[in-house]
């Protein structure tokens, strides 16, 4: 019959909170620094320069939550896998992992010990520091105490997440040597797998292409990223003090990180104290660590070769693709044979079916990746199917427009040929096209192609072509270029900046140069006029502006002018129901004006801004040149 | 009293130790010897519960070892390895295991510093490994452990702290009935102290046997007899030598029944002469196949 175990040892717990002390310390005197002094040392200056102290209050929060949620990330992390060598470095050699595991204290002991004394000296470490800061802040009369806590629970949150990570970590393996660069890599592994992956694979499928969305949901499996997505500011209307958003998004963190930290207990609890100085402490992971490394290598070396001989092709030869493929995977297995058995005497017969098995795998995928067998490449919805798609941004859901978009699609699958057999050398431009679907049941189809045009082409290819026309139909162009939110009237434009460069002019130049640059700027019913009975007619009207200029439709076609317009706007009907975001909708448009805009020349011309073209401008540098 | 019943241990490639079963009676000094890489130290980490056994099972006074507080706390470990904290000194490690061994006792603590003259002060990293081990064993006497696992315990002393040491453990085991696991890979170091002694090799034991068990069978005998005389045949003769007219006879058997079976024969000379372990060991093995010199020696 087994004795009943402790749960918490206390010689223990203060012996590694004491022992390491340094590593408290540096993390105390940083803090101390970055926050109460800093902030200290900001509001001595800033107090002077406001007369109101809310607007001090609401600077000095934005500062210290910036401070503590993009400081708090870096140092939370740097601190945590200090902590956890320091607390857990005992299991890395022979000798201290003997010497612990013979003492009186039960693995649940060491484990509830260990993992209070790297989370209790940091919590008590970040309650001084918010009471400090609480303290200065009132010194100058707008302390916060709300403010102080959250900055708290902020660094603490985080902190507590990255110690109970860095715990699992180090129960995975039984070198100090391997647990950095393994908690390195795991922070952001998935979000590297997945740009690599993607890069990759894009190169072996027509169409694939990594996408934003999928890389802001899969930056949250990379902890550091999804901390940076994750958490913001928030400014209420009414208090103008900045609030702190992402709390969803700490607590969860921290709540993986609890899950983390028990997973870390039922290994550390048969974990077999004779793994000390083994690259995979946990038998069962070994062969994943192997495959792994094999299939990572070989997608990396590949990756890697192409890069380094340079490949610009958008599709390279499979053949190569697949001789890079298994000389990384090989590499990729023998290394973590290598690290496995910790000999460099790897070579044997005994490998060799592994090694085979996982090349023929590899190589399979990848030929029926090459070849299309699950038809991804040739896939285009059919009309009845899509609610809505985007070509290059420019939104349709008029059926005829559809399948407009549909036909270009095709088109560019038609062209799949040319346009991978582009090599490096050839001379030619890659334009990047990308067509979104989102379909009646709720999916997404994302399409993303290179589409080169040679230089000694006479004319662009055809589908380029068709695609200038469609993204320059006028209603194309005011898809692109209205907000999301309705104009409705003037209250709707909050301003109009109007910057334009213009010909010094005289013999003494203003200051001495041969153009200016000046600003306009019109706020209300001004800018609501330019915009609403001038800009919109005139591209109703199918002048310059706004059009896509990207395909041989040089700017020089239609003249542009040096005047740019900057919009902003504003929904007055917006409402913040979400706990993050900003508390006002806007939108922000930029213009460049042609001189076909009759109306909105007009409109320039009878409020004596300057209108000239960039002919004009070149002229007064040759005239400056020649004088 | 220490009971290993059919342990196996396995490494990532190797077998260190199979079906192996050790029983060290309660008060006992059992020796534990074999050549490097035999598996003492495997056996004895697993007895004290820093490794898990594979198959088999460890018992401590009929209780599991492995993650067991209450029986660690009666035990005492002294590595060939010492482990002590980076910065620590004998008193930092004092004060360590005080908190950890609810029976440390001071007193015993400051008793014994006498016999170790050591500065407690001084960082141990900076001991040589004779101290070192001198510091071990002054704070493992001082947990009054019931049961002692030395691995090694001697490597590194000078006789004379030998001496001393060996003579605080026969001490404990005197008045307070310790227990001591003691490995070696040199016989003759345990010869004067251990009651039990087992042989390992390659993971296996050849050979486990108390001491008197040893001795009281087992009987060397120089004698010279008549050429006619015929040595009796119920005599169990394990290893016989000739030099001219004497022989050097090794026999089972009890040394009483023995001497008075040659003294019948009325031989010219006649003389017992003492065994020493290692040679006990070397005929017990003698027909094992065993390079047993090699083991031993």
């Amino acid at each position: 019959m087994k004795s009943k175990t402790s749960s918490f040892n206390l010689t223990i717990f203060k012996k590694s909170i004491t022992r390491f002390w340094p590593i408290w310390a540096a993390y105390f005197i940083f803090w101390l620094i970055a926050l109460p002094i800093s902030t200290a040392s900001d509001l001595s200056h800033k107090i002077r320069f406001y007369d109101d102290l809310s607007h001090v209050l609401s600077y000095s929060a934005e500062q210290v939550f910036t401070m503590s949620k993009d400081l708090g990330i870096a140092v939370g992390a740097i601190t945590a896998i200090f902590a956890a060598i320091a607390l857990w470095g005992f299991m890395y050699s022979s000798k201290s992992a003997s010497g612990y595991a013979s003492l009186p204290v039960s693995r649940r002991s060491y484990f509830v010990s260990l993992t209070l004394a790297g989370t209790i000296p940091v919590i008590v470490i970040n309650f001084v520091i918010s009471s400090i800061l609480f303290l200065v802040m009132a010194s100058y009369g707008i302390g916060s105490f709300a403010i102080a806590m959250q900055v708290f629970a902020i660094i603490t949150l985080i902190y507590l997440f990255f110690y109970f990570f860095a715990t699992f970590c180090a129960q995975l393996t039984g070198t100090a040597f391997v647990l950095v660069p393994l908690y390195a890599l795991l922070n952001f592994v998935v979000i590297a797998l997945y740009v690599i992956g993607s890069t990759f694979l894009s190169r072996l499928v027509y169409g694939l292409t990594a996408t934003d969305s999928a890389l802001q949901w899969l930056s949250y499996l990379s902890p550091p990223v999804g901390m940076i997505y994750g958490t913001g500011m928030i400014t209420t209307a009414g208090t103008n003090v900045p609030m702190f958003t992402g709390w969803g998004c700490l607590i969860t963190y921290a709540v993986v990180g609890i899950i983390f930290a028990v997973t870390a207990y039922l290994i550390f609890r048969r974990r077999r104290m004779e793994a000390a100085g083994d690259v995979v402490a946990v038998n069962i992971l070994k062969p994943v660590f192997k495959y792994c490394m094999t299939l990572g290598c070989a997608i990396v070396f590949c990756a890697l070769m192409i890069f380094v001989l340079n490949d610009t092709t958008s599709s390279s030869d499979l053949f190569t693709i697949m001789l890079l493929l298994a000389i990384g995977a090989i590499i990729g297995y023998y290394i973590s044979e290598m690290l496995i058995k910790k000999s460099f005497r790897v070579f044997k017969k005994r490998t060799a079916p592994g090694i085979l098995i996982s090349l023929a795998v590899i190589l399979l995928i990848t030929a029926a990746i090459e070849l299309d067998f699950i038809g991804y490449e040739k896939y285009v919805p059919s009309i009845s199917d899509v609610e809505r798609v985007s070509l290059n941004g420019c939104e349709v859901d008029e059926a005829d427009l559809i399948e407009e978009v549909i036909d270009v699609h095709k088109a560019i699958i038609a062209d799949k040929e040319r346009n991978e057999a582009a090599n490096y050398g050839d001379g030619y431009f890659i334009y990047y096209q990308s067509i979104h679907y989102y379909l009646k049941n709720g999916k997404t189809v994302f399409r993303q192609y290179r589409i080169i045009s040679y230089f000694d082409d006479a004319n662009s290819p055809e589908i380029l072509t068709r695609i200038n026309e469609f993204l320059n139909k006028p209603e194309m162009i005011l898809s692109g270029i209205l907000p999301s939110f309705e104009i409705a009237g003037p209250e709707n434009v909050a301003s109009v900046s109007i910057a334009c460069e213009i010909p010094s002019g005289g013999t003494a130049s203003e200051y001495d140069m041969p153009t200016v640059d000046r600003l306009f700027y019109y706020s209300g019913e001004d800018a609501y006029e330019l915009w609403n009975d001038c800009i919109l007619p005139d591209i109703e009207d199918g002048c310059g502006i706004g059009k896509n200029t990207s395909y041989y439709y040089p700017l020089q076609d239609f003249t542009t002018t040096t005047c740019v317009l900057y919009f902003e706007f504003v929904d007055t009907e917006f409402v913040n129901t979400a706990s993050s975001g900003p508390p006002v909708d806007r939108g922000l448009q930029t213009l460049c004006i042609t001189t076909d805009a009759a109306r909105t020349l007009e409109w320039l011309e009878a409020h004596d801004i300057p209108v000239y073209t960039y002919e004009d401008i070149s002229a007064a540098y040759e005239d400056f040149e020649m004088r | 009293m220490i009971e290993v019943k059919n342990v196996t241990k396995r490494f990532v490639d190797f077998k260190a130790i199979t079906s192996l079963s050790i029983t060290v009676p309660k008060g006992s000094i059992y020796g534990l010897v074999g050549p490097n890489g035999s598996g003492k130290s495997t056996i004895i980490r697993n007895i004290m519960g820093i490794y898990r056994p594979d198959e088999g099972e460890i018992l401590i006074d009929s209780e599991p070892v492995f993650d067991n507080e209450a029986v660690k706390t009666r035990m005492a470990y002294i590595p060939d390895d010492i482990f002590y904290f980076a910065q620590a000194n004998i008193k930092d490690m004092m004060k360590f295991y005080s908190g950890i061994y609810p029976k440390f006792s001071m007193e015993r603590f400051h008793r014994l510093r006498e016999a170790f003259e050591l500065d407690e002060k001084m960082p141990i990293r900076r001991m040589s490994k004779g101290m070192q081990k001198q510091a071990a064993f002054w704070l493992s006497m001082s947990l009054s452990p019931e049961i002692l696992v030395l691995d090694e315990p001697v490597d590194g002393l000078d006789p004379v702290m030998r001496r001393q040491i060996w003579s605080i453990i026969m001490s404990d085991v005197a008045e307070y009935g310790t227990t001591v696991l003691v490995s070696s890979h040199n016989l003759r170091e345990l010869e004067d102290v251990c009651d039990h002694v087992g042989i390992l090799d390659h993971g296996k034991m050849l050979l486990e046997r108390s001491l008197s068990e040893l001795q009281d069978n087992i009987v060397k005998v120089q004698l010279a007899l008549s050429d006619d005389i015929a040595l009796p045949k119920d005599l169990d003769v394990i290893n016989t030598t000739t030099s001219g007219r004497l022989k050097t006879l090794i026999i089972r058997g009890n040394a009483e029944n023995i001497t008075g079976t040659l003294n019948a024969l009325s031989p010219f000379f006649m003389d017992v002469l003492p065994l020493t372990l290692e040679e006990i060991f070397i005929y017990e093995l003698g027909g094992a196949d065993y390079e047993i010199k090699n083991i031993i020696l």
